[in-house]
């Protein structure tokens, strides 16, 4: 199972420290592998300071792959996470 | 450097200044706040003992974890805020991330470190990988520091220090304090903080403004000199800290700690009215911020707008010069709250008695003479580029201004104008929008600026007078240096008629001047300022309110007519007391305002 998407970081702040603390959550038990990748850079969407570290201000573009049993729900997880601009605004 | 056994029998009174990022007084007792170090020398095991190694450190961490639930328990029951619940969860997850648990347990296995190595090497793996980072994101290495500092003293098997364990009210005396530090703060204990470091990464001066409690921050030293239970005073205003205050201290301090508290209860009432004089004058009353944080309190306290956004604090206490982007988005951010209302930037202000890691000044005798403020832009143009690029993209919003401190000649400001152009023509080029009409400052506060200010009005929109260094540089006082403290005189006549010549330089040119230095937020000196023809004060936020009734409280008329008085006046002692007769027939106190003043420190006989 193999699945991609991107997306565009709407909220404000982008992916600051609440925002990567959700998405984190939001994957960490899934069963497959979650990463990241913005502008050439990856990481590993169930690493904190991975995401973090990524440092995806608003309107960055974030491609998410996913491999395993539960890839299709990670990403789809993700993009509503995006969506909602993680709750804020 | 005197050895610390020496100095930790001393008990005499020692005073520090630092920079004052939440107001009160707080009279106390010390305590030492330590945190363990990070940095650990290299250690090896022999193969045989890896998996041990690795289980002591699988097991420390299962320990943190437990510590960790523990607080998070005590801190929802507590019913504090959400803000605290975030950072004990990010800690928890950072507690099991890859990057830090699989990765220490990697280095022991492959590498065959120490436990304690193998997380000191995480830790400088991480600071590498935030240390390019944007603010926002860069200043979350202090979560990592935090839980691996945690998991360290499990380690070393030593109980990590905590506020939460505070069991008498305290001042909190400490070279840095984390937002976990904080978030397990038995708040009702903490009197205050004063802390070593400083700078705008520090959240003990944003928690301090958030929670009320006097902080002063930027204290080099501090912590080598306090011990436990040392009696101590701070002042979030002026920044001052008094280890071993004696009784007359102690009692002086007591009053401002009274009068403060009066202030306070003063500003609910006070927040709405508009500073006008009785005879309809309207005085602007701005405010003089560090952090872009502080813009709540602008409307808290119906400031009008920025009189001195004081950019350095930007530079402080960083590794590395604030990207262009960086700036940006402060300056944008104060800029878009606060439009229409004004915001003037002072462009860096280092060297003196404020230096940068991140910014190579020069070891000097004698630095407040030395390549400080817009000698050291011009003698960095890159850096004064980027500041300045900043700003005119941030102008966008309409209402910026930007000043130069330290001017003390014509080229300065022509030097300073042609990189401004420069930058200009570019953005032009380059279709960047910025504000045409974006209007420049100088700063006034060194003599030959006001003997020359005729010669520097074709070239600026607008003069600012700096009183703090205007009072040092022309009364030839270090006011840093206790021994001739008494010789920094805001009311010497030198000091009221190089102000008078400016306000009429700026008459005769059409230019407003305005006063943003401390003198502006002292009520007494208020007066003598509104007094000498300035209509425009910039002052820390929270003295606003007692300004404005201060305002509210004059006929400009009358004023004018006591301020030429003072001219003729030829020494300090005479013009105090004027002053304290004038008080009473210029002061239309209805709400006993008046007593106030008289207490004022600038009428004390020194």
């Amino acid at each position: 199972m193999r699945h991609q998407a991107t997306f565009i970081i709407q909220n404000e702040l982008g992916l600051h420290a609440r925002p990567a603390m959700l998405l984190v959550q939001s994957v960490s038990r899934l069963t497959c592998d979650v990463y990241l990748e913005k502008d050439g850079l990856e990481a590993d969407a169930k690493s904190i300071m991975g995401v973090l570290t990524l440092a995806a201000e608003q309107g960055s573009r974030i491609t998410v792959r996913a491999e395993g049993p539960d890839a299709e729900k990670a990403i789809h997880a993700i993009k509503k996470l995006v969506e909602e601009k993680f709750g804020e605004d | 450097m005197p050895s610390r056994n020496l100095w930790k029998r001393n008990s005499e009174r020692i005073k520090f200044r630092g920079l004052g990022v939440s107001p009160g007084v707080a009279i106390g007792h010390v305590r030492l706040f330590h945190v363990s170090t990070l940095d650990v020398g290299e250690s090896v095991v022999i193969p045989q003992n890896v998996q041990s190694e690795v289980q002591r450190f699988q097991d420390a961490v299962a320990q943190t974890r437990i510590k960790l639930m523990e607080l998070g328990k005590r801190v929802g029951q507590r019913g504090e805020d959400k803000a605290l619940t975030e950072v004990l969860t990010m800690h928890l997850m950072l507690l099991e991330d890859k990057m830090i648990y699989d990765r220490a347990i990697q280095l022991i296995r492959e590498e065959r470190y120490g436990a304690e190595y193998a997380l000191a090497s995480v830790v400088r793996e991480a600071r590498k990988r935030y240390a390019g980072l944007p603010d926002l994101f860069r200043e979350r290495i202090s979560d990592v520091e935090d839980i691996c500092r945690r998991i360290m003293d499990m380690l070393r098997g030593v109980h990590t220090q905590t506020l939460e364990d505070l069991d008498e009210e305290a001042v909190i005396v400490a070279r840095d304090l984390s937002p976990s530090d904080t978030a397990s703060m038995h708040r009702e204990m903490v009197l205050g903080f004063v802390t070593e470091a400083g700078g705008k990464t520090s959240h003990t001066a944003i928690l301090a403004r958030a929670l009320e409690i006097p902080a002063v921050i930027g204290v080099p030293g501090i912590s080598r000199f306090a011990q436990d239970n040392d009696p101590i005073i701070i002042d979030g205003d002026t920044g001052y800290v008094i280890l071993n205050p004696p009784p007359e201290d102690i009692k002086e301090y007591r009053d401002r700690q009274n009068q403060y508290q009066l202030r306070q209860s003063r500003l609910i009432q006070l927040a709405e009215l508009e500073p006008i004089t009785l005879d309809g004058y309207r005085i602007d009353l701005a405010a003089n911020i560090e952090f872009a944080t502080e813009v709540e309190s602008i409307v808290k306290y119906r400031a009008n707008g920025v009189g001195l956004y004081r950019t350095e604090y930007l530079f402080l206490n960083t590794y590395s010069v604030p990207t262009e982007e960086e700036q940006y988005r402060h300056y944008s951010e104060v800029a878009a709250k606060l439009a229409p209302k004004p915001v003037v930037i002072r462009t860096l202000d280092i060297g003196g008695d404020k230096f940068a890691h991140s910014l190579d000044t020069p070891h000097e005798m004698n630095p407040f003479l030395g390549c400080r403020a817009i000698r050291f832009s011009l003698a960095n143009q890159p850096i004064f580029r980027t500041q300045l690029q900043a700003i005119l993209r941030a102008s966008v919003w309409k209402n910026l201004m930007i000043m130069y401190p330290l001017i003390s000649s014509r080229s300065e400001l022509v030097q300073a104008g042609q990189l401004l152009d420069s930058i200009k023509a570019d953005f032009r080029r380059q279709g960047i929008p910025f504000d045409e009409n974006i209007r420049v400052g100088a700063m006034i506060e060194v003599p030959s600026a006001v003997i020359i200010a005729r010669d520097l009005a074709p070239l600026v929109d607008f003069f600012s007078i700096g009183t703090n260094d205007l009072i040092q540089y022309t009364l030839a006082v270090d006011r840093g240096n206790e021994n001739i403290a008494y010789l920094y005189q805001p009311l010497h006549p030198a000091v009221l008629r190089m102000i008078v010549s400016i306000v009429n330089t700026g008459r005769e040119f059409g230019l407003p001047v305005d006063v943003c230095g401390e003198m502006a937020s002292d009520p007494v000196c208020a007066l003598v300022l509104l007094a000498l023809g300035i209509e425009s004060l910039s002052m820390a936020p929270h003295a606003i309110p007692l300004i404005k009734q201060v305002v509210r409280s004059v006929v400009m008329v009358q004023l004018r007519e006591f301020g030429a008085e003072l001219l003729d006046l030829s020494s300090v002692a005479d013009i105090r007391k004027r002053v304290q007769q004038a008080l009473p027939k210029l002061v239309h106190d209805k709400d006993g305002l008046v007593a106030n003043l008289y207490e004022s420190n600038i009428l004390a006989d020194t």
